[in-house]
């Protein structure tokens, strides 16, 4: 179904973090080819740019110990950095810092950082999770002239810290932590309340994603995990991987699920509605040798390409149909 | 992105150092009065209470510099003399061990039972010593206080932590390239066809569920013979660890070699071979803290350790190091005055050197520490 394709080199190895590898432009069909990937390096954000016939284009961004998303928003675009000082936003090239939040440093004896970045495009806020289990929302207004960050809104409902977040249709924000509880947010009218909080299994969560009105996640023990979003109820769980899984992707318009673990496999699914029933079956499994994968992202709404990053390996590697 | 980690990191590494140190003791025919000697000597002061209790307060990781010093500090803390080319290749021996267990890790709560088992094998070189018992007994209770109840979360940053100290090091190993653990190229072979981390479920099986309930499985292929692991491992102070990894590798006699991978992958700016004067500074710093080595170099009864199997080849190797003086350090305990000036040129340095100074500040208390033990 997908063949290996020449890979995509990096100027530094990928750092051992879930979600580890963001794409630009991977829900938009208009990008012409371009693509441009984030992968974390210890403490520098790499940004590599890929177009058809061109060379490589490399920009890094120090900061320190990260995970960095694209968010797109109706106001404008942003490269956001989350790291164990805060939160930083760049413009999308990585070329200007736009905002700077620093974490409260009130706790010495663990580790502070924020983990998990999302975006709710219609109402132009930027999500980041943090290490105490809170969500900093951040609106962002640009009217071409001013350009106006700030936090809006702490909202508070995990008492561990946060792995990831993502969005969906119809105003739902997801929030996954370390001990494998999800919940799901609604945002009306200027505020965002929490409708449902699926218990976890001590095993964290990972990596999740939105589908229809389903969501995913991919967990520590292997396992993937499919609930109904507003009752929270289990539809089906995959074993799917016999270690971590560092990752998760969705394809919506090929309606393919992606999945990267730290057992060298990447493997892809299919969903599907059949009588309202959801289906899912594995289509596509390969090992990179020896690689422990890190992050994946289909690089497109079709699906037709995916892209991998492994641990201490300064490649990203690319699959295509 | 976790404050843990700096005690695990220490232990592990010196657990490895002891296991080479034995098997070379061993190989050079060293008497064994004088081997027990640098065993007690390296283990006790490895285990210094006060330093242990200091290691595992809340911390950020050494840079690599510091705990290269720290290891060149403690690998002399007795009768036993090694030159700068047999350390750089102790070194890369313990810091390739380590990486190896920590990246082959089932679980992330595995870096805990490797610990335990470096303990456990130290435990036994030292047996005829009752003080020094008394000091390991103590790293069992710090090590069950601090992490045995952590969640898998938490241990999952540790070892996400670990694995940045040890990225980008591709040192190939003899008895790992032999045993087929590591490629020609310096990675690890990660076997597919391996257990699966105890607790979890083998992959290959679709579950549908209806309020609840199981009510459709399939199954899919994934072409690996899986076997699960039946037991956790023990985090008690005497405990089965299930978990090979972290027991010495050198139980069998053999040599063991190692050679950096000729294409430099390293990106952290003050390594490779071009000279980094604010290290060279920092190193010399750091050796005067650690001083007192010239009173023991004199002990009638020192001897020179070589980890290379011959002479000849150690000269080899030296001449290599010659040209990387980032790894050579000058200890000179005669210029005790003249550490006020050096610590103003570290102060100096604090604002313009890399993010590694804060935790080389931290280096310093420490192997102060481990001087006053």
């Amino acid at each position: 179904m997908y063949k290996r394709q020449p890979s995509i080199p990096l100027k530094a190895s990928c750092s051992a973090l879930c979600n580890n590898l963001d794409v630009s432009d991977a829900n938009s069909s208009q990008s012409g080819g371009s693509l441009t990937f984030a992968v974390v390096h210890k403490s520098v954000s790499h940004l590599i740019n890929s177009s058809p016939g061109l060379p490589h284009i490399y920009r890094q961004v120090t900061c320190k110990e990260s995970e960095s998303s694209w968010c797109a928003l109706e106001s404008r675009k942003v490269l956001v950095i989350a790291s164990l000082k805060g939160i930083q936003m760049f413009e999308p090239d990585g070329s200007i810092m736009l905002f700077w939040h620093a974490l409260n440093r009130s706790d010495e004896k663990t580790a502070q950082f924020a983990r998990g970045i999302t975006s709710i495009k219609s109402d132009n806020l930027v999500c980041v999770g943090t290490s105490s289990g809170s969500i900093l929302i951040f609106s962002v207004d640009d009217n071409g002239k001013v350009l106006n960050i700030q936090l809006k809104e702490t909202l508070s409902g995990h008492d561990v810290p946060i792995t990831d977040l993502i969005s969906g249709e119809s105003d739902t924000l997801a929030s996954a932590d370390e001990l494998g509880n999800i919940a799901i947010w609604k945002t009306s009218d200027k505020s965002i309340s929490k409708v449902t909080l699926i218990k976890g299994q001590n095993y964290p969560c990972s990596s999740i994603r939105l589908w229809d009105k389903y969501i995913i996640g991919g967990y520590g023990s292997g396992h993937i995990r499919i609930y109904e979003a507003n009752t929270g109820n289990l539809e089906i769980e995959i074993a799917a991987h016999a270690r971590w899984v560092n990752a998760i992707d969705v394809a919506f318009e090929a309606n393919l699920l992606l999945s990267a673990s730290e057992d060298t496999y990447v493997r892809v699914w299919s969903l599907g509605l059949v009588d309202n029933k959801l289906k899912v079956e594995m289509k596509f499994s390969e090992s990179v040798t020896d690689v422990q994968l890190q992050g994946c992202k289909f690089t497109s709404p079709e699906g037709l390409t995916f892209a991998l990053t492994g641990y201490d390996f300064s490649e990203i590697y690319l699959f295509s149909r | 992105m976790s404050l843990k980690t700096l005690p695990l990191l220490f232990i592990n590494l010196g657990g490895e150092m002891v296991y080479i140190l034995d098997q070379r003791l061993r190989a050079q025919s060293i008497p064994q009065e004088k081997a027990r000697k640098v065993m007690h000597d390296i283990v006790g002061t490895m285990f210094n209470k006060r330093f242990m209790e200091e290691l595992f307060k809340p911390q950020e990781m050494y840079s690599k510099k510091a705990m290269r010093t720290v290891f060149d500090r403690l690998a002399h803390a007795s009768i036993m003399r090694l030159n700068a080319a047999s350390m750089d290749k102790l070194y890369d021996l313990m810091t390739m061990a380590f990486k190896y267990q920590v990246s082959l890790c089932l679980r992330p709560s595995d870096v805990l039972l490797v610990t335990l088992n470096h303990v456990d094998a130290i435990k036994d070189f030292v047996s005829g010593s009752t003080k020094i018992i008394l000091l390991i007994d103590h790293v069992y209770h710090l090590l069950h206080e601090h992490f045995a109840s952590l969640s898998t979360g938490q241990f999952q940053l540790i070892r996400q932590a670990l694995l940045s100290f040890f990225q980008d090091m591709h040192i190939r190993v003899s008895i790992f390239l032999k045993d087929k653990v590591q490629n020609s190229n310096g990675r690890f072979s990660l076997p597919v066809d391996s257990p699966i981390p105890y607790g979890t479920e083998m992959p290959g099986v679709i579950r549908f569920f209806a309020s609840n309930e199981v009510v459709r499985t399939i199954e899919f292929k994934t072409n690996t013979k899986y076997r699960t692991v039946l037991k956790p491992g023990s985090f008690e102070k005497s405990g089965e660890r299930i978990t090979l990894l972290g027991t010495n590798m050198y139980n069998v006699d053999r040599n063991v070699e190692t050679s950096s991978v000729s294409q430099s992958q390293s990106q952290d700016g003050a390594s490779g071979n071009a000279p980094n004067p604010l290290a060279k500074e920092e190193l010399n710093l750091l050796a005067h803290l650690v001083g007192k080595d010239e009173k023991k170099a004199k002990d009638v009864s020192a001897f020179r350790l070589n980890l290379f199997s011959t002479d000849k080849e150690e000269e080899i190797a030296a001449e290599k190091t010659i040209y990387r003086p980032d790894r050579v350090i000058n200890i000179d305990a005669s210029k005790k005055k003249a550490s006020d000036e050096l610590s103003r040129i570290m102060d100096d340095f604090t604002i313009t050197s890399n993010n590694s100074a804060t935790a080389t500040e931290k280096g310093d208390d420490l192997l102060a520490l481990m001087d006053s033990a």
